[in-house]
């Protein structure tokens, strides 16, 4: 530390161009400065590259486009706060999907079970035509369960 | 059992239930179930896999036995024909024609050795099924119920 107070420092000389220095060391930094032509020289190098770094990152800082970004980044977030599948979950365990598909379903169940048949209207069997090499033909329909009957006789 | 738990229950029941009543199917397939039976006077059995058939020819036949001698399903789709074979060197050709309402259209041809006995066209009820029969057989006669589907 004494080194820095007394010498040539190119830190500290680094340091006062960052403004990290406190008064004391600034003060003294500045009168060194005045009779010291090699530390004079650092410091312009340190701020013409500092000017060049400050000026090229504005000049990207204003080509870059971050709403795209934060659009991009509050996504993730979303996504990884709420994952695809909890969405369906919430979906479908929601009452606004099932109770219009479980309505929906109830119908489709009622109506398959009243369209099955349980009981029979009219013969179980509509004879349309009928011809072959018989000496008899009956067509018969049983009284209560209504099943047609063909009753033939084979020709010997 | 929460309500969320039950619509859900009626839900897949619905969902499992939907494709066995053909609606998804495409090119409609007609089940057959064709059973021969030996209905006769000689005891007084009657086999209970065909109790209910049994019951329906009772009303109308006064046989004490009725046997139960094969059973034969298939599934056909229209224009396709099937054939059963049946005792006495018979056989059953069924054709599936075209489904019309909940009737199916069906043609039987029954041929006895290499002759055509009977030649039919029927209209039967969807889950119903037509009685044929009259040819006699080791004593008693024989009956074709012929059961469809679709």
């Amino acid at each position: 530390m004494k080194k820095a107070h007394h010498e040539c420092d190119e830190e500290l000389i680094g340091r006062y161009l960052d403004g990290e220095l406190s008064r004391k060391e600034h003060d003294r930094i500045s009168r060194h400065l005045k009779d010291c032509s090699s530390c004079q020289k650092i410091l312009q190098d340190n701020q013409a590259i500092s000017t060049v770094f400050r000026d090229n990152l504005e000049r990207e800082v204003s080509q870059t486009d971050f709403s795209v970004l934060e659009t991009r980044a509050l996504d993730q977030i979303r996504q990884k706060e709420n994952p695809w599948w909890e969405r369906i979950t919430k979906l479908f365990f929601s009452n606004k999907l099932l109770i219009p598909a479980t309505a929906l379903a109830a119908l489709i169940l009622f109506f398959a079970i009243t369209r099955s048949p349980t009981t029979i209207s009219g013969p179980s069997a509509i004879v349309e035509a009928f011809s072959g090499e018989v000496s008899s033909v009956m067509i018969i329909e049983t009284p209560k369960s209504h099943q047609t009957i063909i009753w033939y006789k084979e020709t010997s | 059992m929460g309500i969320k738990k039950i619509l859900l229950l009626l839900l897949t029941t619905t969902l499992l239930a939907w494709p066995t009543g053909g609606m998804w199917a495409g090119e409609p397939a007609v089940k057959i179930v064709v059973k021969t039976v030996l209905a006769s006077q000689d005891s007084t059995s009657v086999d209970p896999r065909i109790s209910a058939l049994t019951r329906k020819l009772q009303s109308v036949f006064r046989y004490s036995s009725y046997r139960l001698i094969s059973e034969e399903t298939m599934h056909l789709r229209i224009g396709e024909t099937g054939t059963v074979s049946l005792p006495g060197d018979r056989r059953l050709k069924i054709t599936p024609v075209r489904i019309t309402g909940n009737r199916a259209e069906l043609q039987l041809l029954i041929f006895k050795k290499k002759r055509q006995i009977i030649k039919t066209r029927i209209q039967v009820l969807n889950h119903g099924s037509i009685t044929v029969g009259g040819p006699e057989h080791k004593g008693g006669f024989l009956l074709f119920d012929i059961f469809n589907s679709f």
